[in-house]
């Protein structure tokens, strides 16, 4: 059965001037477990996707279903990992991972105890104390990790989660935060602009199309790839064969769009 | 280049640093003494006039002479606690109101003009109507040096809950938190070192607020000597008051940078 169901889901931003439609008739369901990046060029309204599936903006048409029920509001099964790690420099690093426990009035001893061992497992339980500005890009989205982990959702959404960090991190990163998802079977959505990425870490690969985004393909990555780490994954030889076939696709949308724009 | 080397340069670049600072100071202690002394001199050889501003010499006289008579405290614990209230509540009262106009942005349309009005108008020519309306006493005092300050705070920290990041919120509705603990958890914190810079400036208008204030009705407090040393013609006092306002104004000022780097030592 399907986690998560979106039925002709479409978004459009009115303003004095206009109504600018960013999303259009998207229809997905997403299986536990699966793996997804959705995948297009910059402002093809990935991240709008993202928010509506979060429940934190709702959609103008259609609707999302998650185990089968509507959702308006931020899904308690749902966690939102954003583009940059946003901690709170405010607060300690063992304060900004019980941040979602907190707001969800779950911080009961267990699970307290269970976010901890999770940020023991990722390697910075000797940051508990320091205040975010002490660690490194890559520590910080590590914690953002743990903290969108702590309420225990069973699918996650990652917008551009590696984007703002350097080449090395973000594949070490990939590597830690795929294993993580597997070993704790979760579904997961990823919004990237990044082709070798997508293809690295997830089972399915949706092409938008832009203005307004649509799905334009639905990609299957080989099993090959699927069972391997994304380190690997991108020196296996299938890799840049679906590598190339997804970068022939993309450079079909943007001819639609040139066509588009000069007719 | 060898360690010896570079330790004997970087020895140099202390040293350079270090007489600079120590530079800054001597011309600074230059700058006061030559000050005051010519001062002293000048009302002395009578180039000034020394009725109207007296001397160092007198003023410190007067000064010991009231510091140990006792009536001197009386006064600066009046005006440093009617400041202290004033700042504190302007600033309280101020970021209460902030919170208000960003729970609800129609009430922030509404009042947006009537802010701009307020902002814009002397507070201090309110004086009399709040002598009138809440009597001749404290209570219409520490209402000026409220007053003088509770709008600037409001706009000042009504633009910076506007500002915050609206990411970190994302992050706290993602968790299902509702506006309140949006509030709580990231707008209040985050804008917490725009609301103690808020009390930085608040330090300095409350004294403008109270020390009118003063003038206008009080019988204490270091406005009261400035306004009877004026009416008995007695600059002494008058410029005795005025130098012990800076002084406690200047620490009071130090005393909530110091607060301040304690405060918000990681919200960068």
């Amino acid at each position: 059965m399907a986690f998560l169901q979106l039925k002709s889901v479409g978004q459009t931003y009115f303003s004095k001037t206009s109504a600018t439609t960013a999303l259009e008739d998207i229809s997905l369901s997403i299986n536990e477990g699966e793996f997804v990046s959705i995948l297009g060029p910059s402002g093809c309204g990935k991240s709008t996707l993202l928010s509506i599936i979060a429940g934190l903006l709702i959609p103008t048409t259609g609707t999302v279903m998650v185990n089968n029920q509507k959702i308006n509001q931020p899904h308690p099964k749902i966690g939102y990992m954003l583009q940059q790690d946003y901690l709170f420099p405010w607060k300690t690093i063992e304060e900004n991972i019980m941040l979602g426990l907190k707001l969800r009035n779950q911080k009961t001893e267990e699970n307290i105890q269970a976010t901890i061992r999770l940020l023991k497992e990722i390697g910075l339980e000797h940051t508990k104390n320091k205040y975010p500005s002490e660690l490194s890009g890559g520590m910080r989205q590590r914690v953002a990790l743990v903290r969108t982990l702590a309420t225990q959702p069973k699918m996650l959404l990652l917008d551009e989660p590696f984007s703002a960090l350097d080449y090395q991190t973000k594949l070490k990163l990939e590597d830690l935060v795929s294993s993580t998802l597997k070993e704790f079977g979760k579904t997961a959505i990823l919004v990237t602009h990044d082709i070798g990425e997508a293809i690295a870490m997830s089972d399915h690969v949706i092409l938008l199309s832009s203005n307004p985004g649509r799905i334009f393909r639905t990609f299957k990555i080989p099993e090959t790839l699927r069972s391997l780490l994304p380190f690997e994954a991108r020196q296996h030889p299938d890799f840049s064969a679906t590598f190339q076939q997804i970068w022939e696709e993309l450079e079909h949308i943007e001819q639609n769009d040139h066509e588009q724009e000069t007719s | 280049m060898s360690k010896t080397i570079m330790n004997k340069k970087h020895l140099e670049f202390l040293l350079a640093i270090k007489k600079e600072k120590r530079n800054i100071r001597i011309v600074q202690l230059l700058i006061f003494l030559s000050f005051f002394s010519m001062w002293e001199i000048f009302s002395k050889q009578g180039w000034i006039n020394p009725l109207l501003f007296s001397s160092p010499s007198k003023i410190w006289s007067l000064f010991i002479t009231k510091a140990t008579d006792g009536s001197l405290y009386i006064h600066v614990a009046y005006t440093l606690g009617e400041t202290v209230l004033g700042f504190i509540l302007g600033t309280l009262f101020g970021t209460l109101l902030a919170a208000l106009l960003w729970w609800s942005s129609f009430l922030a349309r509404v009042l947006d003009p009537y802010l701009v009005v307020l902002n814009a108008m002397p507070k201090v020519a309110l004086g009399p109507i709040l002598i009138v309306a809440i009597g001749p006493n404290f209570g219409s005092i520490i209402a000026m040096g409220i007053l003088i300050s509770i709008i600037i705070t409001t706009l000042v920290v009504y633009t910076a809950f506007q500002n915050v990041d609206e990411n970190y919120v994302k992050v706290v509705r993602s968790f299902g938190g509702d506006k309140n603990q949006c509030f709580k958890e990231v707008i209040l914190p985050a804008c917490f070192p725009s609301i103690i810079s808020s009390l930085k400036v608040n330090v300095g208008l409350s004294w403008v607020g109270v020390i009118v204030g003063e003038f206008l009705v009080s019988k204490q407090g270091l406005g009261y000597m400035i306004i009877y040393g004026f009416q008995v013609f007695n600059f002494t006092l008058v410029l005795m008051s005025l130098l012990v306002i800076a002084v406690i104004a200047t620490l009071m000022y130090q005393g909530v940078e110091y607060l301040e780097s304690k405060l918000i030592k990681h919200h960068s």
